[in-house]
């Protein structure tokens, strides 16, 4: 008793406005606000998502609020003979509202609301896929990504991941399982700056090298000391796209779809050419759906994996996925 | 033979690009964007007005005004689709702990179209105007302040949205912005003489010329220096004053890529397979109690609330493409309206119409509703309050808007006032707190004194709502979204949800090639990545 007394003088103390960090703090806190009720009585909670925020009522972060609840004195109660205290998640422009509200005896919607910046939600969609091609995420952000490479340094077997994003090329190494930067170098693309992504990193296994593709230029990075790049003039012509599989000889090519930057896209393995049997096959075996358009793909120097930059159209974050391809006995 | 295996080779290549096209694949990396095209628009406003400081809040007007502006103009920040606010011509950004002191650094390297850089100062010259009174701008090096007397923890809301512009007057009061566009006049002979070579924004109204066939066109070329990347398209040619179902036939003819459609038009542009974007609802259609009526009775005002059946004016007066309103602001901006209820209850309004006195307003002497809302619809609904009054014995009178000209000002009426309006409302700002306010203020709805009315706390707005729509002295009626029409080339299409168009993201789709021109290798590809097109004459280096 004397600890919910304490409890309920905590709770006057907060702010009037209250802004939590996470969903996880704001049910905590709109329990606090409700416990400021001035009658303690057993309530009947109900959970209401709407649809398009399904899934951040998530079961521990209603106990989160049907702990604190109970813990003041509100204690949760199945009957039906209990008031209903409606607990529901509503989305704006910038922000994620935790609203409680409930109907008192003079038939007032009493309400309690906690809110959220709208950019600490996540949503992660999976989506299935096939057997023969296989994704993991190895990296995300908020800032547009132009292209991504992961590589192999054959001499000491370390493996790094380069990104082009916001005017630097940026290198990473793998450590422990995590990726942590090395260092970092300004890339210029010619001319006016350009609203499309015009920069694009490719291994070249002519030169074995890992190379950047900028307009009217090729530049061969120097990965020895500290991050830099050399550029000749040389048109472009095409990131070649072919990835071996264990499963058979001849190799498969990675198709993308041809939406715009609004759909969501799809990675697939095409076979490369051939008689018309094959093309009249099935030439799309393997297809593995990603949650936002295709930006750009890379190869890596063994040909078995590739890196594929992703827009995540439920999130607005810039992905890249390690692209491998698995045999489906 | 070598005929033979070239045969073979096309044919191969042909059905590999045939499946892939079938498959709704591509073997490129397909998504990737185009430069070039001119972007067609047509809008229904004839008049538009490209300076943020003489924009009305809430007029419908001033929504088509803004769609434009963001052409030329950018703003500080931006609001993405994801609730993440992105920096636009501030890249930083920090308050104290009062959320009443905000320092903004400017972007470096930021050019106005007409070629001279942007810096504090011109910030502080263009908000200071936009800015309540409570608010104090000041510029030190590369960073502006906000200073405010009361808390504004949602000025980036504000900021990102309305009219918040950042512009630069030049000599002979034109504007000029930094935006992805520059208004460059009209293509020969498509504009009133003294649009004409017009470069910047000027900061009298713009208005289409008066002809039988349309509005007058203008023209908004591509900004090659803009800082933020050269738009796709080269230019957009926007026609204005295009009435709706014109516009409806040029995008089926293909004259047009992106038009406005109007509510009526929509369920039938999408029967005949156009492609149809819907915002959220971005306009509320509403009654207002005049003052003197307000406190006269309060019986009549939630008689008439009660007749009102608001189902029947969404989704057959304007076919499902509207919704009832229960409160003030919508649910996608509050984050509270699902808590409101109205419902229609005929027995309770005629209960309180035997209570009214007969020689009362709504007794004897009907109740006289002035519409204030441009356009048929608002007439409509104004007939469809009237009827549903009637059914409850309360007549109600329609007056309707005098008919003025395009961009003229509707003189005030000089006959007996009216008790009752009927306006419609724009949601301009993405903060639900300035948006109220602004409503409250621009018709005179008082805010109850034990009710904070500066805190943005959802709490203190919901109360604010309900004091008011509990008075009866609003009723809300509907809540209409915004549509276009789009064409078959228009692509990355990425609007926000509150309405705006982010035109400098669109692309144009080439046209198909012919059957022969697609034999081509499957798996050699031509890079599709876009090359800036050549900085055009006149334009900075």
């Amino acid at each position: 008793m004397v600890f919910c007394q304490l409890l309920g003088f905590a709770a006057l103390l907060l702010p009037t406005c209250m802004r939590a960090e996470s969903l996880e703090d704001a049910a905590h806190e709109l329990a606090m606000k409700v416990c400021l009720a001035p009658r303690k009585q057993a309530v009947r909670v109900q959970w209401q998502e709407p649809p398009g925020a399904r899934g951040y009522l998530s079961a521990s972060r209603r106990r989160v609020f049907q702990d604190q609840i109970s813990a003041c004195g509100l204690e949760a109660a199945e009957n039906s003979d209990a008031p209903i205290l409606t607990v529901t998640i509503q989305v704006t422009p910038s922000e994620a509202l935790l609203i409680a509200n409930a109907i008192d005896a003079a038939s007032h919607t009493q309400i309690y609301v906690v809110e959220v910046p709208r950019a600490s939600l996540t949503v992660a969609r999976e989506t299935a896929s096939t057997p023969l091609l296989r994704r993991e995420l190895v990296w995300q952000q908020e800032k547009p990504i132009q292209s991504a490479l992961e590589w192999r340094d054959p001499a000491t077997e370390e493996r790094f991941l380069f990104l082009l994003s916001d005017g630097l090329l940026d290198r990473f190494r793998l450590e422990n399982g995590a990726w942590k930067w090395v260092d970092s170098t300004e890339f210029l693309s010619a001319g006016a700056r350009s609203r499309a992504p015009e920069a694009s990193l490719l291994y070249s296994r002519a030169k074995a090298r890992v190379e950047l593709a900028l307009p009217g230029k090729i530049c061969a990075l120097d990965l020895n000391a500290r991050l830099s790049y050399t550029c000749t003039a040389s048109e472009f012509g095409d990131k070649t796209r072919e990835l071996s599989t264990t499963c058979e000889e001849s190799p498969r090519y990675l198709a993308t779809g041809k939406g715009d930057y609004t759909q969501p896209d799809r990675i697939a393995l095409a076979r490369a050419s051939g008689t018309a049997a094959a093309v009249a096959d099935d030439s799309y075996a393997g297809s593995m759906d990603v949650p936002g358009p295709v930006l750009d793909i890379s190869v890596t120097e063994d040909s078995k994996t590739a890196s594929a930059v992703v827009k995540n159209l439920s999130t607005g974050n810039y992905e890249v996925y390690r692209i491998t391809t698995v045999c489906d006995h | 033979m070598r005929f033979i295996e070239s045969r073979l080779f096309a044919t191969t290549s042909f059905l590999s690009v045939a499946t892939s096209f079938l498959l709704g694949l591509s073997l490129p990396a397909a998504t990737r964007p185009r430069y070039g095209g001119t972007l067609r628009v047509e809008v229904h406003t004839a008049a538009v007005s490209l300076d943020p400081r003489e924009w009305q809040m809430g007029s419908l007007q001033s929504a088509a005004n803004e769609k434009l502006a963001e052409l030329v103009f950018e703003r500080l920040v931006a609001l993405d689709n994801y609730g993440r606010f992105q920096p636009a011509l501030a890249t930083e950004w920090s308050h104290d702990a009062a959320n009443k002191r905000w320092r903004f650094v400017v972007r470096a390297g930021v050019r106005f179209s007409d070629g001279s850089a942007l810096n504090a100062e011109d910030v502080v010259v263009a908000l200071q105007p936009l800015l309540p009174p409570t608010a104090q701008v000041s510029a030190s090096g590369n960073s502006f302040l906000i200073q405010s007397s009361v808390p504004v923890p949602d000025l980036l809301e504000q900021l990102a949205s309305g009219r918040y512009f950042v512009y630069r007057v030049t000599g002979g009061g034109a504007l000029t912005g930094t935006g992805p566009f520059v208004l460059a006049g009209a293509p020969a002979g498509a504009l009133p003489s003294g649009e004409k070579n017009s470069t910047s924004s000027r900061a009298e109204p713009l208005s289409g010329a008066a002809s039988g066939t349309g509005g007058a066109h203008l023209f908004f070329r591509a900004n090659e220096d803009t800082w933020s990347g050269r738009p796709f398209v080269d230019g957009i040619d926007l026609t204005l004053g295009v009435p709706p179902l014109r516009a409806m036939f040029d995008l089926q003819l293909g004259k047009a890529d992106l038009v406005e459609l109007s509510p009526d038009l929509v369920a039938r542009a999408r029967q005949a397979t156009l492609r149809v974007w819907s915002s959220d609802p971005v306009t509320l259609y509403g009654l207002r109690f005049d003052d003197a009526q307000a406190s006269a009775d309060a019986r009549l005002r939630e008689a008439l609330s009660v007749t009102l059946d608001r189902g029947t004016m969404a989704n057959v007066l304007l076919q499902k493409q509207a919704e009832p309103a229960a409160a003030l602001l919508p649910q996608w901006l509050s984050g509270y309206a699902f808590l409101f209820n109205v419902d229609t209850n005929l027995e309770r309004a005629k209960e309180l119409r035997r209570g009214i006195p007969p020689n009362a307003v709504g007794g004897s002497e009907p109740l006289r509703l002035r519409v204030d809302a441009p356009g048929d619809l608002a007439k409509l609904l104004g007939e469809r309050v009237a009827v549903n009054a009637r059914q409850a014995s309360i007549f109600v009178q329609v007056v309707n808007r005098p008919v003025a000209n395009a961009g003229a000002r509707v003189p005030a009426p000089v006959d007996r006032p009216s008790s009752v309006h009927l306006f419609a409302w724009h949601y301009s700002s993405l903060s639900p707190r300035s948006e109220l306010e602004s409503l409250f203020a621009a018709y005179n709805l008082t805010v109850p004194s034990e009710v904070n009315a500066t805190s943005p706390d959802h709490e203190q707005l919901y109360a604010r709502e309900r004091r008011i729509l509990d008075d009866r002295r609003v009723l809300p009626l509907i809540l209409q979204a915004e549509s276009v029409g789009l064409g078959p080339s228009v692509r990355d299409w990425m609007p926000a949800r509150w309405g705006e168009w982010h035109l400098a993201d669109v692309w144009l789709e080439p046209p198909e090639p012919v059957a022969a021109d697609a034999v081509v290798p499957a798996i050699t590809t031509a890079p599709s990545s876009p090359e800036p097109r050549p900085a055009a004459s006149g334009a900075n280096p």
